[in-house]
């Protein structure tokens, strides 16, 4: 019985595989060993046997006709296309998705230190530091002034992407409001909220610190809106600049409590329907489980800021890291499974 | 001979710039080789015609990446793919086969006629050379075929199916070891010098 590796170099033989050295050793195997020989011999024959199918005749035409021919080629061209639109966006929702949430974790960890460093007896510094990126205290504030110009050139890149390749809703990309009413609503709220805020600063010495802080802070958002509006390109510029201004000086001086209702009654209402997230939209609504429930109207809220402002230190503007961080989530989440959809559709094209 | 390999080219390099004609006139040429190695492969008219037909299609689209080799070569390659897939379709979701031994309709008529009787073993032997070779697995299956009917080099074959060219020689060399071992069960259909040879092998061994 022949083994393995002789068959092998029978079949390479007969195939015309082997080398000059193999082969010459093969032919005098062949004529020293009958049985090699006959082994040959037979699978010789069936190689010729098989060689000597006839090629069959083809029961049809294969011939393309024209409009075979113009679908087989543009069947091609969208799948790719469609392919990378689609894996581009879903790219794009996840970068927007983290320039989103950036910030947010960078001003989380400062916060928590500046807290640490002024008032160790701080209840919400703790807190803050093991929620990790849930935000309290208002120098939060500062994240807003690069967080929504770098949303919004991501999202209007993916807007202009994704009608042609996805099917997500236009307005759940809408992250970002325009750049002036964000301006306007942030700066009246920082104002407002630092005059909150400096208001219970007489009592214990937990709510002397926190009027420490919050001093340090009327400072911070006097600044960092007119930062922001430096940012801005485009002709709302000048005024918004201006007024934040104006409002902010004043306010940190001594400002008049009617503005501060109005203003208060005014921005909330607005960040409520839009759904956005700065620190006006998020203002009343606190998301966790371990704060106090949603104030009915924006005066109870200011009211309500006071009050807790003395007892724990800081509050409403954590709802606005997690807005941000919440938004920052979905983005990711929506670029995940566009870019899951994508390499199924992908596959599945190939497949076809 | 080199006339028609220049006049190949220069239809293929038409087709390649989105003449359709120029590509049917490659399709006529080389269909029923495609259908045969189709056929060979699958061993079902239907199916074998239809793979013929999806793979030139797939040709058509895949043309501009043909860089002047073989274009019969190239083709059978295609074919040989799309063989590929089908035969692991059918593994996947096996079709219990309404006759599994092939009727008279489905045994493809060969190109040349030749007298009733004479036709009539030629086609019996076909058919046991054909279940000789669908008795195999698809990986024996397709090397044999490529390298026994379409006379295809190892390198060639190693090629075709993404294989290393030690892989092909040994699938070769257990297919054809196999086949003639089915046939043996045919001894009266066969060749008489054929015949011979494999009594001979039976009455040493």
């Amino acid at each position: 019985m022949t083994d393995q590796h002789d068959l092998e170099l029978l079949n390479a033989y007969i195939d015309g595989a082997l080398n000059d050295q193999e082969r010459a050793a093969l032919d005098a195997r062949l004529t020293s060993e009958p049985a090699l020989r006959r082994e040959y011999e037979s699978l010789r024959a069936t190689a010729e046997l098989l060689g000597a199918l006839p090629t069959l005749r083809s029961p049809r035409d294969l011939t393309l006709t024209r409009a075979a021919a113009r679908s087989a080629r543009v069947y091609r061209l969208p799948t790719a296309a469609i392919s990378f639109a689609s894996a581009a966006a879903s790219i794009l929702l996840i970068l927007a998705g983290l320039t989103v949430m950036r910030p947010v974790g960078e001003s989380a960890l400062r916060t928590a230190s500046e807290q640490a460093a002024a008032s160790v007896t701080e209840a919400p510094a703790t807190e803050t530091l093991t929620d990790g990126v849930i935000i309290a205290g208002l120098p939060t504030a500062s994240p807003l002034p690069t967080q929504p110009p770098a949303g919004t050139l991501f999202t209007a890149e993916a807007t202009m992407l994704l009608p042609t390749a996805s099917p997500i809703p236009a307005d759940a990309l809408a992250l970002a409001p325009l750049p002036g009413e964000l301006l306007q609503q942030t700066a009246q709220f920082f104002a407002g909220a630092a005059q909150d805020e400096i208001a219970p600063t007489e009592t214990s010495v937990a709510s002397e610190t926190a009027g420490d802080t919050a001093a340090a802070e009327s400072g911070l958002a006097a600044v960092a809106p007119a930062a922001m509006v430096e940012s801005e390109p485009g002709g709302s510029r000048a005024t918004p600049a201006e007024e934040v201004d104006g409002e902010a000086d004043a306010l940190t001086r001594q400002p008049p409590l009617e503005v501060q209702d109005s203003q208060m009654n005014q921005q909330p209402t607005m960040g409520m329907e839009r759904t956005i997230p700065t620190a006006a939209a998020t203002l009343g609504a606190p998301t966790r489980d371990d704060m106090p429930p949603e104030p009915e109207t924006a005066a109870q809220t200011a009211d309500d800021r006071s009050t807790l402002a003395a007892d724990e230190g800081r509050i409403e503007v954590p709802s606005a890291g997690e807005a941000a961080l919440s938004d920052g989530l979905i983005l990711i989440g929506m670029g995940a499974v566009l870019g899951v959809v994508t390499a199924l559709f992908t596959l599945w094209a190939r497949r076809r | 001979m080199v006339g028609k390999t220049d006049d190949e080219a220069q239809t293929v390099r038409a087709a390649q710039r989105g003449d359709v004609d120029a590509f049917n006139v490659l399709v006529l040429r080389y269909q029923d080789a495609a259908f045969s190695l189709a056929f060979r492969l699958l061993s079902d008219r239907a199916t074998a015609a239809d793979v013929a037909q999806e793979a030139m299609i797939a040709a058509f689209q895949q043309l501009r990446g043909f860089r002047g080799e073989n274009f019969r070569a190239w083709l059978l390659r295609i074919v040989t793919n799309r063989c590929y897939d089908e035969l692991r379709r059918q593994r996947r979701r096996p079709t219990v086969s309404l006759s599994p031994d092939p009727g008279e309709e489905d045994l493809p008529i060969p190109d040349e006629a030749l007298s009733p009787e004479e036709s009539a073993q030629q086609r019996e032997l076909q058919r046991a050379i054909q279940r000789c070779i669908d008795a195999l697995n698809p990986d024996q299956r397709v090397a044999l075929v490529l390298c026994d009917v379409e006379g295809l080099e190892y390198h060639d074959i190693a090629q075709s199916v993404g294989a290393q060219i030690g892989t092909v020689k040994s699938r070769i060399s257990r297919a054809r070891s196999s086949v003639r071992d089915c046939l043996r069960k045919f001894r009266e259909l066969l060749p008489a010098s054929y015949r011979l040879i494999i009594d001979d092998e039976d009455r040493t061994s």
